[in-house]
């Protein structure tokens, strides 16, 4: 029997800000090759999509957007005009929509007033789409879309899960922001099965949300095998120490520019990389100026997946040092392109991957040790790299799919 | 009925302390003395003290029942210094006479892998070590972990040995039983002993193994199976560390093993041979070879337990690269840190093998991945270099060397 999937997602590529993006393809892309359909919801701010076999769907105007019936295609998305994104916070959310009236858009009328209302109106849209789409069961993608999952589920009697790629645990450290973690305690609650992605993830979800075994999975994240960048298109020069994704709290980007700053002491010929952008970028970037490093950091701003292949191709070793690290996909597409890792101990990904150096976060001492080692010591490089792409390559998203799709076939069952 | 030949290997290294990048010239005390005395403390009371008075029960009711044990020369060290008791329990296996005490290197190292000087120096450290600790003089000789080739039989034949141990396996044996007593491919044929492997792993790997379609063991199907064997004697060979570590209590392992010598030696005509009483009674057969290297470590049973990546190769490579220079210190001090740091462990805890014998690998290491391993290390000899005194020429090296030639 072929399933239907009605999945409220949040980015899609190529415009991603973060791992919840790729993790979303990864999964629909499985998903579609297990003979699965998907119906997909994403706001309206997401650009346009650009898989080969994925058929963009127009959205009314107004919030109210129309999914057509299924006729022969098994993905399909659609559009709920909405501003929301997965990484927005209360201020963003406000800044935005100042700047959006500012420019005259039609930031208003059906928009809300403040991200909480928006959250709320989005979920309202979805019920609208749930009442008229035919489908089996419901996948939606952390806190953003856990309303509009509930509300589906609330109208169609269909069973939902909850995918976790992150909770606000892993952002702030204490799940401090009242409204989101009541969102995720009322979400996580009631969903009928909750996927975490990793054990990492499921054992927090258990601890600190009160979700019992018997409705917990762990589906962890994977990666596909693609071409990597060619070490002919990659240019000599000093070694280069990588950091990439979001500048927040939660990548401990401050433990990153203290481990450069022991480095930098010790290797006069080493540069520090940071590719991203995010709420403490402006504070990385005084930090780093306060230890004297200006000189020896460059701040590229968020790069498209193309340049960052090639970012990781040239870096000697890559850190991922998470103050928690549900999963950490970037750390796997380091690896596919033969980049020696360093991660953080508190990241899900360590559970699928042994071939990575493996640091207690805010050991700044072992993390610069490590540095160190990895660009004193060449059969060290030389097996991290050669073994890490091995390892990745037998990951793939369609086994992490068929997990989801196990997960859809028990509730069915039920 | 077919003759028994038992030896238990007891053998604790000095780990390792937490070790970086920063400590090199600033810190020079390598080991982890508080976990290395725990490690040894908790070893002792959960198997050097029971299997010790195991074995004295044994001897005490069965005058037929022999033994071996092998001591490194590190945990006859450690247990002087940290277990006395247990000490004194292995001398007074030693005082019963029937249990003997084999030769090996003092630091349980692969010296015969980078330096035939060195493991020259080792062996005789060792025996004086033997000497002093217990009170027996060795006769037999086993190499660290079973690592054997004729080239290391013809050294321990040149040494004055009686005899030599290795593992039975097929590159040595083709399609021969190890269930006798073989010459080595030595000047004079040195007497070789073979580790029945089957055997001796059902106790020493399987016993506890649930999943294992013959668990659980019963000394008297045991029994069953040894007496199946055809030849002159079954040589059962394992760490001592089985009978109560490896293979804890609660599994029964103490039960089953006083169960199966008692099970044994009541049947007439049963008999338990020391590895030097195999050597002067038992018929000898074929002259056996292997110009590789062979060991009883992991499924491959070579020298890739320890030497099978970069990294192993290059850290003994880089230890050695300094023999001459510690040598030449003339200090006490710098030896035994090099010496120390020769032993098998550190690089079996830097093994990176597929996830059978990598278990068992993880199961031994103090550390987090092989790669943590290879960082401690590269950086201690990084530190030990330091405090040597000027280089010295390279030197050759001899035929069963597994570390690059130097370059000219």
């Amino acid at each position: 029997m072929t399933l239907r999937v009605l999945m409220f997602g949040w980015e899609f590529p190529p415009y991603v800000s973060g791992g919840l993006g790729v993790a979303c393809e990864g999964l629909v892309r499985g998903l579609l090759e297990l003979e699965t359909e998907v119906a997909l919801v994403l706001p309206r701010r997401s650009p346009p999509a650009s898989l080969p076999n994925l058929t963009l769907l127009s959205s009314a105007d107004g919030g109210d957007p129309a999914l057509p019936r299924p006729r022969g295609r098994r993905l399909r998305v659609g559009r709920i005009a909405s501003p929301l994104r997965p990484y927005i916070t209360e201020l963003l959310y406000a800044q935005e929509r100042r700047q959006a009236e500012r420019l005259g858009a039609n930031f208003t009328g059906n928009y809300g007033p403040n991200l909480h209302r928006e959250v709320l109106r989005y979920a309202g849209t979805a019920a609208r789409i749930a009442a008229r789409e035919r489908f089996d069961v419901i996948h939606a993608h952390d806190w953003l879309t856990f309303l509009a999952g509930l509300e589906a589920r609330r109208v169609s009697r269909k069973p939902l899960v909850l995918h976790v790629h992150a909770t606000e645990f892993d952002r702030t450290g204490k799940g401090e922001n009242g409204f989101v973690t009541a969102i995720e305690r009322l979400g996580l609650a009631e969903a009928d099965r909750v996927v975490a992605v990793s054990t990492y993830t499921a054992e927090l979800v258990a601890r600190e949300y009160g979700v019992d075994a018997g409705r917990l999975r762990v589906v962890h994240n994977a990666i596909d095998a693609k071409e990597t960048v060619g070490p002919w298109t990659v240019e000599e020069g000093d070694p280069l120490v990588l950091f990439a994704g979001r500048v927040t709290w939660q990548k401990g980007p401050a433990y990153f520019v203290e481990a450069a700053a022991r480095v930098a002491a010790e290797r006069p010929d080493v540069k520090f990389v940071v590719a991203g952008s995010g709420d403490r970028l402006a504070a990385m970037m005084e930090q780093a100026a306060g230890l004297g490093l200006k000189e020896r950091f460059l701040f590229t701003g968020f790069l498209p997946p193309t340049e960052l292949d090639r970012l990781y191709a040239r870096a000697d070793v890559y850190v991922m040092p998470s103050v928690s690290e549900p999963f950490g996909l970037t750390a796997l597409e380091a690896l596919q392109q033969g980049t020696p890792v360093i991660i953080s101990k508190s990241a899900g990904v360590s559970e699928v991957i042994r071939n990575v150096l493996r640091v207690e976060f805010g050991d700044v001492d072992d993390l610069a040790s490590k540095i160190l080692s990895v660009l004193a010591f060449a059969p060290l490089r030389e097996t991290l790299s050669a073994r890490g792409r091995a390892e990745v390559r037998r990951l793939s998203w369609r086994e992490a799919a068929s997990q989801c799709l196990a997960v859809y076939r028990e509730l069915v069952a039920e | 009925m077919i003759p028994i030949c038992l030896y238990f290997q007891v053998h604790q290294p000095y780990r390792l302390r937490r070790y970086n990048y920063f400590d090199v010239g600033r810190e020079h005390r390598y080991f982890d003395d508080a976990r290395n005395r725990e490690v040894l403390l908790e070893v002792a009371e959960r198997c050097y003290l029971p299997s010790t008075a195991m074995l004295e029960r044994l001897l005490e009711r069965h005058p037929r029942f022999a033994a071996s044990l092998s001591l490194s020369g590190t945990v006859l060290e450690q247990l002087g210094a940290w277990a006395p008791e247990a000490l004194a329990a292995f001398r007074r296996l030693h005082a019963s006479g029937r249990v003997e005490f084999l030769a090996e290197t003092s630091h349980h190292s692969l010296a015969w892998l980078a330096s035939r000087e060195e493991f020259m120096a080792q062996v005789a450290l060792h025996r004086a070590r033997l000497s002093d600790a217990i009170g027996a003089e060795a006769r037999v000789f086993r190499n660290t972990e079973l690592i054997y080739s004729d080239a290391l039989a013809a050294c321990a034949e040149e040494l004055g040995f009686a005899g030599v141990l290795a593992d039975g396996v097929e590159p040595l044996l083709g399609d021969r039983s190890p269930a006798g007593l073989y010459r080595a491919a030595t000047p004079k044929g040195l007497p070789l002993l073979l580790r029945h492997y089957r055997l001796s792993d059902d106790v020493a790997f399987r016993f506890s193994d649930r999943s294992w379609a013959e668990w659980p063991l019963t000394p008297a199907r045991y029994d069953r199976w040894i007496s199946d064997v055809k030849g002159d004697v079954v040589s059962l060979f394992m760490d001592f560390e089985t009978f109560g570590e490896h293979q804890r209590r609660e599994t029964g392992i103490f039960e089953f093993f006083e169960g199966w010598v008692d099970f044994r030696l009541g049947r007439r005509g049963a008999r338990f041979l020391t590895p030097s009483a195999a050597i002067e009674s038992l018929p000898r057969r074929d002259t056996l070879s292997s110009p590789r290297l062979l060991s009883w470590a992991d499924e491959a049973r070579d020298v890739s337990a320890w030497q099978g990546n970069d990294l192993q190769r290059d850290a003994l490579g880089k230890l050695f690269a300094l023999e001459r220079r510690v040598r030449a210190s003339g200090s006490d001090a710098l030896a035994e840190d090099f010496r120390r740091l020769s032993a098998s462990d550190h690089f079996y805890y830097m093994a990176t093998k597929p996830e059978k014998d990598d278990r068992v690998h993880a199961y031994f290491s103090p550390f987090d991945s092989p790669y943590d391993a290879y960082i401690t290390y590269m950086h201690v000899v990084s530190d030990l270099e330091r405090r040597l005194p000027r280089p010295a020429r390279a030197r050759s090296l001899h035929p069963d060397s597994t570390r690059p030639a130097p370059r000219a």
